[in-house]
Parts: structure tokens; sequence; C-alpha cells
């Protein structure tokens, strides 16, 4: 299911790719006739490629190692029961992101061992060659700062990987101090509020300039100009079988009335110039979603995958 | 009070697990298996939904192809 949202949310991120340059195809071990019905019902424009073989998912290396041949799994609690009327697995992809070349080479790459957690095209294109959405945008100026708030998408579902962005411009001759510089300096650092809604990884700081002060021995790490972090959030992907309440917690607990997921932090700097410090910021940033429902709906029943090829 | 203990427990599964950085780190990381970058990716020719046959030069653009590998438009 967490499939399903992802292809339609690549579908609506197709234009941007598109524009970059790219073309956009996935492929699954579903037969022609699941991947016809799915996109018509979903309005799916892009290819979708057959492998029912699974022999391209082999050739890329991504076939599911958990699932060795004759595995049935229980789709609702994703558990591998091998009971009668479970779908077989053997040859199923992780679900797994390829840039390639127009030469053929691969250039980019990305493998989940997690089934339910999936990249946005958006986030794919700014991952694996810079191209920054502006879907999901927002500036504010503190003490001579300029930080732009910037997200991947604008729009989000369970499990989706979402690639947030904090932008902060200076005017020249000001310097902020970066996350190393320790002792008494406000060095840069951005902190997510804890929430049961998301997970979060670290954000990744670019390499400071190190540079020479008269008031201090050693060389103090400094961003100037424009400096820009990233780090990665998903919304939990709550949907269980065993804990059906998990998603009418989410439901609950992490949407506001008009549907939206909100996500929040702060982002702490001091600015200096060569003569003074000015007095350290902390910025709430935060970020909204709206919030994409999951789809639940399966094939038909004549059409699912039975037998083991 | 069956439903409040569940809902208890259910509290406590959704409230847990972000604060361990470690684990997120492992759930988020990119998998030691797969094609590495440089690698040259394999041919395919392979049918669409609309039955048509769909090979790598017919699904790039000038700049690369992006190229999705999902579990299932079924389950």
């Amino acid at each position: 299911m967490y499939c399903r949202r992802q292809l339609v949310q690549l579908q609506h991120d197709r234009p941007s790719l598109e524009r970059a340059g790219f073309g956009l195809a996935a492929i699954s071990y579903d037969s022609a006739a699941v991947l016809r019905e799915f996109a018509s019902r979903k309005s799916i424009t892009f290819p979708l490629l057959a492998d029912h073989q699974s022999n391209i998912i082999r050739a890329f290396d991504v076939a599911n190692r958990r699932y060795p041949k004759g595995t049935l799994l229980d789709v609702n609690s994703e558990q591998i029961t091998n009971s009668l009327g479970d779908v077989p697995v053997y040859g199923v992809a992780y679900p797994s992101v390829f840039v390639i070349d127009p030469k053929g080479k691969i250039v980019w790459r990305f493998v989940s061992e997690t089934d339910e957690l999936r990249l946005t095209g958006a986030a794919i294109l700014e991952r694996s060659v810079g191209a920054i959405s502006s879907a999901n945008r927002l500036s504010v100026t503190k003490g001579r700062v300029e930080v732009v708030v910037t997200a991947s998408n604008s729009e989000a579902g369970l499990g989706n990987r979402l690639w947030l962005g904090l932008e902060l411009k200076m005017p020249p001759g000001l310097h902020l101090y970066g996350p190393q510089a320790g002792g008494s300096y406000h060095g840069l650092d951005w902190t997510m509020d804890e929430s049961s809604c998301w997970y979060q990884s670290e954000p990744d700081y670019p390499k400071p300039q190190l540079r020479h002060f008269p008031f201090e021995e050693t060389e103090l790490p400094v961003y100037q100009g424009e400096v820009r972090l990233n780090r990665e959030l998903v919304l939990k992907p709550v949907l269980s079988a065993a804990e059906p309440s998990l998603f009418r917690l989410f439901q609950n607990v992490c949407l506001d009335s008009n549907s939206r997921v909100k996500a929040s932090g702060t982002v702490s700097f001091q600015a200096c110039d060569n003569r003074q410090c000015y007095p350290p910021q902390s910025v709430p940033v935060e970020w909204k979603f709206r919030f994409l429902p999951p789809d639940m709906q399966r094939a038909s029943p004549e059409l699912r995958r039975e037998f083991e090829p | 009070m069956r439903f409040f203990a569940a809902l208890l427990i259910a509290h406590a599964s959704f409230a847990a697990v972000t604060k361990d950085a470690v684990a997120i780190r492992k759930l988020l990381s990119d998998a030691d298996v797969g094609l590495p970058v440089g690698a040259v990716a394999p041919e395919f020719k392979l049918k669409d939904q609309t039955g048509g046959e769909r090979d790598f030069a017919s699904l790039t653009g000038p700049h690369g192809l992006v190229l999705v590998f999902f579990r299932s438009a079924d389950w």
C-alpha cells in the first residue's frame, strides 16, 4: 500500500523530473494486467514496467533477500505466514531508486531494506542532482541573517521520505560559527521538536571554512555568504494490521483541522562581523504538508498473483 | 476496559521510537544491496501498462532516467 501512494506521488512530481531532463519509469514483479488496472484507477501515465519473472529486479540485485523461493506473505500483517491465500513474494523488489545517465551508467542510487519508507520524486531530484524544489518555501530574516525554509514536497503520505532544507544567507562581512566551534561560541545548530508523527535524520552541515581571528589563538570554523543544511523527514508508517488504532492515533494527533501535518524545529546561530557579534538568535522553523491518505485498494481478485513464475 | 488497554499500548508504541538516533540512522540508510554507483545499468525490455515494450533508450530524458523499483501495485 505504501507503493501505491509512492506511484501517485511520482506521477505528481513527474513534471519536475521532466523539467530537470529526466525520464521516469517504475518496475515491479506485478503482471502487466495488475499495472494496467492500477494505472487506470489512479491515472498513472508514466511507464510502469512488468518484470513478472523478476529478471531485471535480480539483474539490479534488488530482489528482497528475506523472501526465499516459496515464501507466502500475509499482506495485511506483512508477516510471512505461508498460509493458503497469502501472496507469493519470491522475487519482489526492495523499494529502490537508480538514477541512470544517458549513457547507461548509474550515477545515484538508494535501496531501502525498510519496506514502508518511500522517496518522493522531488526528494530523489534534490538528493541526486541537487535540484531544489520550490514547492514549500518560506523566508524570515533574524539578526541580519535571512533564513529560508524549504521542503521537497508540499504534500506527504505515510512513510514518505521528505527532504528538508534550511538556507542561511548573510550579507557581506558577516559570518556564522560552524557547529564545531565550541566554547562560548554559539555555533550553528538545527534541532527538530520531538514528535510521534515523524522520524528525522541528523542534519548535514556543510564543511565550514577555517578562519583566523586576532582574538583567538586557533582557527575558528565559520560560514560566510550562504550556507545550506539538509535533513530527511519521514512521516511515520503507522499502518498496522495488528494495531489499527495507530493510524487513528496518527490522524488525531498529527493532522490539523485542514488535514495537514506540521513539522517544527529551531535553528540557532550567532552572526558576527570583524568588530562585534550580534545577539544569538533562535529562530523557530516549520514545514506544513497536506496529508495524502493511504490507498488501501488491492487489485481485482482475478488479477492477483497466485503462482510463483 | 480492554479497548483502553489496547489504546494505551498503541499510544506507547506510537510515542516511542523517535529518540533512538542510531536506530533511525539504520532505518533510513542506503542498504548494502543493489548495483553500485558507477556500474553500467543492465539492459532491459519490458511491457508497460499499455502493453508496449519499453527499453532504456525509449525511457531516458536528455539527462538520464529515474528508475524506481517498487514492491507491488496490488498489495
